[in-house]
């Protein structure tokens, strides 16, 4: 545990979950929404966004029974020491292979909107090298530039949401519900995966300064992800009905719907992309934090930063790897898959601390 | 050696950072694509395109060149095939960027969009708020023309839309690229502006009938009037209705707020579309050759003469579209569907029928506010 003089402060657990749930997701999370759960869709994100929210409680309850410890050591505690081996490599393999997703789509999505003559190579890389940066600063300052970020990156995407609110059509909601529940229960999973960025929550307690305030900042975090994507797949589905689902980045064009019809400016979409990169940026630097500080934490070695340049290549290597938008979807379902269970072993892990008695709340 | 592996380093930086411009794209060699024309091509199955590009240095003050676009067609399969024609054949970069409006020529529209869409949805230059009218005759004869008021036809048309439909209500600009989209996925009929080459000038009036995707018939600009109030899409405009004798002839009426509001209802296997009309506003101008009058007569008259003629022309557009062309572009189905899901979901495919035998009932009430400066 290195700088821990000063910690992290109870706004800044806040700002890193938010961060680290809003990322590539916010581009075409609308799409997934509307694809799966047709009309219901904002209602579908809602109840994902609600079990998310239980799903980051039952983490931060989890991890304030062992205070000193990250997850990494804590399920060597309650699983035995190579189960609790296993459970960690696995949650490095999901942040790896979660921080190529998040790297490659940017990537393709750069390519698309902003730097269609930029090699693919050269917005990754670049990428990269920026995130190793500031991950090598550690998580305190991990913690400043999404304080610094949170702001501009919830305001440009609240911008979108309101000023896209004069064309929703309310009508179209009345089809709500009229397939009963089932969509929206089958979509939960799925849309629960966009939400997903709070499992730093496992790793970063530790390094708080006042861990009895973790549950409610913590949560804290994640409600703004919630009002936000609820937000967005709203007015799309308000807008455009289920032709959403045939689009690739429906977000960009809502934002441009600001700049054509209210004239106050010229192609928001620019502004909407540039603090989108920032929101990538932080949930990328997040996620390389997440895998090389587990890395370290599990061959039980003390300084996590040779390990960023180690790793860097592999992450580059599976980013790359996919030749198409085809293999970059069956890498993002990978990830669905790895997220949900990272998540939710939280409860099974929570149960058997309980029954075995490990840890303990007298901590804190 | 450090020192060496130092200068090195030195090079490589200032190779790097020195290097500022070597990938710049001046904007004087950017083709701006601000106006797009899509007519059918001579031969079969060939379309025509035509680019208008604006040329940045007509803008510069004392430029050397004198004009301030130029038109470019290009006859091709497809409308990417053209654009790289158009790069064949210039040194400039086209980029659909700035794109202003899209023109589709009556013979192109009558044979259907479907082949030639995809493009415009499909590149991320083009715009989805990107305005599409119809053009009654030739696209490219409208951005051939020399119009007095600006520079570039294709702003002029795109003004013209934006503008004018704050003024009238024989106009239509509720079709963009995204709602084409929208009817195509989602199966429903639209109406476009219609566009009117004449000598010299363009009228903007009216607009075309589209049947899935397919230009079907036109519509005249009160019945235009007519498929807004129903579309829901209204919002100020002029209207016109003629007096019984002992007021005059003829009174105008400025509408500065409208709101409508469209409700499909089931009964049994009968469709009934409730329209609700509400109108605010101030008398323009009478055409009265006779003198005085009674204001508070001539306002209850009035209103209720307005009432009805409004009803009658909403009633008359929506006959014409329903019996004649056998198109909805009022965007009924998309209410039915979404009032009743689960009628939809067992009656999807009798929605033909179900539409030819529907009703309407308008529900209109105008209200007069003011009658301007004078008092007859």
């Amino acid at each position: 545990m290195q700088k821990q003089s000063q910690g992290l402060g109870n706004f800044q657990i806040t700002a890193i979950v938010t961060l680290n749930a809003i990322g590539v997701a916010v581009l075409y999370i609308p799409q997934t929404a509307v694809e799966i759960a047709g009309i219901d869709a904002p209602v579908a994100m809602l109840a994902a966004g609600i079990i998310s929210l239980i799903l980051t409680g039952v983490i931060i309850i989890l991890s304030k029974r062992f205070p000193s410890m990250t997850m990494i050591e804590y399920s060597r505690v309650i699983l035995g020491k190579y189960l609790g081996f296993l459970f960690g490599a696995a949650f490095i393999i999901y942040a790896m292979i979660t921080s190529s997703y998040v790297l490659r789509v940017f990537g393709d999505a750069m390519k698309v909107l902003l730097l269609p003559r930029t090699p693919l190579e050269i917005v990754i890389i670049s990428m990269l090298f920026l995130c190793a940066y500031c991950v090598h600063g550690g998580i305190s300052t991990i913690a400043k530039v999404c304080e610094i970020f949170l702001v501009p990156v919830i305001a440009v995407i609240g911008i979108t949401i309101i000023f896209n609110l004069n064309y929703v059509q309310l009508f179209r909601f009345r089809e709500s519900f009229a397939n009963g529940l089932m969509p929206i229960i089958r979509a939960i999973p799925a849309l629960t995966v966009s939400y997903l960025g709070f499992e730093i929550l496992y790793l970063i307690l530790p390094f708080m300064k006042t861990r009895e305030k973790a549950l409610p900042y913590g949560v804290a975090g994640l409600i703004i992800p919630l009002l936000v994507y609820t937000g967005l797949v709203f007015i799309s589905v308000g807008e455009s009905g289920e032709t959403i689902s045939e689009l690739m980045y429906p977000t960009i064009h809502f934002s441009r719907r600001i700049g054509s019809t209210e004239a106050f400016v010229e192609r928001f979409d620019i502004f909407f992309i540039a603090f989108w990169i920032l929101a990538v940026f932080t949930t990328l630097a997040m996620f390389m934090y997440m895998w090389s500080i587990s890395m370290t934490r599990l061959l039980s070695l003390r300084n996590y930063k040779p390990f960023i340049f180690i790793l860097l290549p592999v992450c580059y290597i599976i980013a790359i790897l996919p030749q198409n938008i085809v293999q970059i979807n069956v890498l993002g379902q990978i990830v669905n898959y790895g997220g949900i269970f990272i998540v939710t072993s939280s409860i099974p892990l929570l149960l058997i601390s309980i029954i075995r008695k490990k840890g303990g709340a007298k901590n804190g | 050696m450090a020192k060496k592996t130092m200068l090195l380093i030195l090079v490589l930086a200032l190779m790097f950072t020195s290097s500022s411009c070597w990938d710049q794209k001046p904007i004087e060699n950017q083709a701006f694509i601000i106006g797009l024309a899509l007519d059918k091509g001579k031969q079969p199955d060939k379309i025509m395109v035509t680019f208008q590009i604006a040329q940045p240095k007509a803008f510069i003050a004392e430029s050397p060149a004198d004009e301030s676009f130029w038109n470019i067609t290009e006859e091709a399969d497809d409308i990417s095939t053209a654009q790289s024609q158009l790069a064949n054949i210039m040194n400039w970069i086209p980029s659909f960027m700035h794109c202003q409006v899209i023109l589709i020529g009556e013979d192109l529209a009558r044979e259907g969009l479907h082949k030639y869409h995809d493009f415009i949805l499909r590149t991320h230059e083009v715009r989805r708020r990107l305005k599409v009218a119809v053009v009654q005759g030739k696209a490219k004869d409208i951005l051939d023309m020399d119009f007095k008021s600006a520079l570039l036809p294709a702003f002029v048309v795109a003004e013209m839309m934006s503008q004018n439909i704050k003024y009238s209500y024989d106009l239509t600009d509720y079709m963009d690229v995204a709602e084409i989209h929208r009817a195509d996925s989602e199966g429903f009929d639209f109406v476009l502006g219609r566009i009117i080459p004449m000598d010299n000038k363009i009228e903007m009036s009216g607009s075309g009938v589209f049947k899935n995707l397919k230009l079907v018939g036109w519509l005249s600009g009160e019945e235009t009037m007519g498929v807004r109030f129903l579309q829901g899409n209204v919002g100020s405009g002029y209207l016109t209705v003629d007096l019984p004798e002992e007021f005059g002839d003829r009174a105008v009426l400025r509408v500065y707020e409208a709101h409508s509001r469209l409700e499909p209802e089931l009964k049994g296997n009968k469709l009934y579309v409730r329209l609700k009309v509400r109108l605010e506003g101030d008398i323009q101008e009478i055409v009265n050759e006779k003198g005085k009058m009674n204001e508070t007569v001539f306002l209850s008259t009035a209103q209720r003469l307005f009432e009805a003629d409004l009803k009658e022309k909403i009633e008359h557009a929506f006959r014409k579209a329903q019996q004649e062309y056998e198109s909805e572009p009022f965007g009924i189905k998309d209410k039915v569907k979404s009032y009743y899901p689960k009628y939809w979901k067992q009656h999807k495919d009798q929605w033909e029928e179900l539409y030819r035998s529907a009703k309407l009932e308008i529900e209109a009430k105008v209200l007069i506010r003011r009658i301007g400066e004078v008092n007859n």
